[in-house]
């Protein structure tokens, strides 16, 4: 039968499912902790500008936390919160560098789009005259391929800075630039990886959603009949409901990536820099 | 902090053995590609199915036969070939594979007895009827992230525990060029090469294989780091003029296998 429940440590380098159980787990023995953290940042989230930016830091901080956790030299929040916290607009910073690229990316997909549509368009004028099938089908195939490349571009992308807050939240002298650039040298070449990675992960949310989206329709069918929907009253308790259950799931889900992705940086650093590989310390005589 | 749970089994002959256990990502992962599988076979068979079912009723509004009730044994048939395969599916390849579907063979888990023999015919159709339970609500994966020996209703029920495959010993697979074996040669007169542990060689061995995926500086810095190290254990004067880190670790493996074979 068994028995004897211990637990292990990672070793180097880690299954895509083994880092979402790992990811999983570590929020679960932390819970407390970090979905305190989650909902205090939620909070923040609605002064603008300085709430952003703790918003940002915060996230960073449950990274931090976490990889301190898998890379056993564990830290209490305070001394993490002292580590992260004085970089706070670096973490805004790097959120606006963010924006920036994914902006610029969608500028690029229009272009994209736009040079695409007038290659459909050569292609149904030169060839319509001679045979309408073979436009029609050429230029489905060109339109076709073109947004699956796009989608795969934006994927890609999004795959190589989707650990930008970690390297600012571990390393000393990293800024906001120097994380975007570390983001990406660490993710060349495990792209395919991380996205069965976000994959197997957002299968896992998948029940949390689906009860939350029960929960808000139960209480958007029950409190018309309990409140005259035309109330100031019922405005009042169906705002206050909405948000704090938004907000409630909101820091449920966060603190389950952040875990994750500290997991990924650290698998990543140890593929990609041998992170761990070291001597055991013994007596040299 | 410990990541991976891991569970002491005891054989019928008191043998311990331990497993570390799947995990709810490895799990999903696997029934992932297994309803992918599934599904796709699914299709296939209704499709099938679809195509007598015409064919057969056809037939017999040639012949001229009343067949109002044909379709209700149709759809039963229908009902049954479904069953068949979901619960087919599981049973079928666990008890072919030794608890393994393709997806698990995939993710590298595997269905054990709580006692850590294989399963059989009982514990898989066990596991397979009770799916569907466990699949409703998500309570399998609720019951798997919070029990502690990761037991959905279809494993407390059939005495089944779900764990990692054991990794085979990594054997070598890392191309070792001429100049370290002349390397190790020369080590295996200037050093002491027994000083090293087989702690010492596993880490090593962990950096030949993890070399390829590392960035050039961090190859650098860490073989430069790992050889400054060894050359100090195993009483080396120094290294040789013109000899990498990367190149003297390849060299230090080469000697310690020579040495213990």
């Amino acid at each position: 039968m068994p028995r004897n429940i211990s637990s292990t440590q990672p070793d180097g380098p880690l299954s895509v499912g083994n880092i979402v159980s790992a990811g999983l787990r570590l929020y679960r023995d932390r819970f407390q902790s970090y979905f305190n953290l989650a909902l205090i940042g939620y909070l923040w989230m609605l002064i603008p500008i300085y709430g952003w930016a703790k918003l940002a830091a915060i996230t960073g901080l449950i990274s931090r936390l976490a990889f301190s956790e898998i890379n056993e030299h564990p830290e209490t929040v305070k001394e993490a919160r002292d580590r992260v916290y004085p970089k706070m607009w670096s973490f805004l910073w790097a959120g606006c560098l963010l924006f920036f690229i994914y902006v610029g990316a969608t500028i690029g997909l229009f272009i994209f789009y736009i040079v695409v549509g007038a290659i459909v368009a050569l292609i149904v004028g030169v060839l319509a005259q001679t045979s309408e099938i073979v436009a029609g089908i050429l230029s489905f195939l060109v339109g076709a391929s073109a947004i699956i490349a796009s989608i795969f571009a934006f994927i890609w992308l999004l795959s190589r800075l989707f650990i930008v807050e970690l390297p600012l939240a571990m390393e000393d002298n990293v800024t906001a630039d120097l994380a975007i650039g570390r983001s990406w040298q660490l993710t060349k070449g495990f792209v395919l990886r991380l996205q069965g990675i976000v994959f197997v992960a957002f299968l896992i949310t998948l029940p949390i959603s689906i009860v939350v989206q029960i929960a808000s329709s139960i209480v958007q069918l029950v409190l018309p009949t309990l409140f005259p929907p035309d109330s100031a009253l019922f405005q009042l308790l169906y705002l206050v409901l909405v948000l704090g259950m938004s907000i409630a799931s909101g820091a449920l889900v966060l603190p389950f990536w952040q875990t994750i992705k500290a997991v990924i940086y650290y698998d990543l650093r140890s593929r990609r820099e041998g992170l761990g590989l070291k001597f055991k310390q013994r007596d040299r005589t | 902090m410990p990541l991976f749970n891991q569970v002491t089994l005891q054989t019928p002959e008191s043998v311990e053995l331990e497993f570390t256990l799947a995990g709810i990502g490895n799990r999903a992962y696997a029934l992932f590609i297994d309803y992918l599988i599934l599904g796709t076979t699914l299709i296939f068979a209704l499709i099938a199915w679809a195509f007598f079912a015409f064919q057969l009723s056809e037939f017999l509004s040639r012949l001229a036969v009343d067949n109002s009730r044909v379709w209700l044994w149709m759809l039963a048939i229908q009902l049954l070939i479904v069953f068949s395969i979901y619960v087919g599916y599981f049973v079928f390849f666990e008890t072919l594979w030794q608890g393994q579907t393709p997806g698990k063979k995939n993710v590298k888990i595997r269905v054990i007895c709580d006692d850590g023999r294989p399963i059989g015919l009982q514990q898989s159709t066990l596991r397979a009827l009770l799916r569907p339970f466990d699949d409703l609500f998500f309570l399998g994966t609720f019951l798997i992230i919070f029990t502690k020996q990761e037991k959905r209703l279809g494993d407390l029920v059939a005495g089944t525990i779900v764990v990692q495959e054991e990794r085979p010993s990594k054997s070598a697979n890392f191309p070792v060029s001429e100049r370290a074996q002349a390397l190790a040669k020369y080590l295996e007169k200037k050093a002491d090469i027994s000083r090293l542990l087989p702690d010492d060689f596993a880490v090593i061995r962990d950096y030949l294989q993890r070399c390829k995926t590392m960035t050039v500086e961090a190859k650098t810095e860490v073989s430069d780091r790992l050889s400054a190290e060894i050359k100090d254990i195993i009483s080396l004067e120094k290294i040789p003029k013109g000899v990498t880190g990367n190149l003297f670790l390849e060299a230090v493996y080469l000697a310690y296998q020579q040495q213990s074979s």
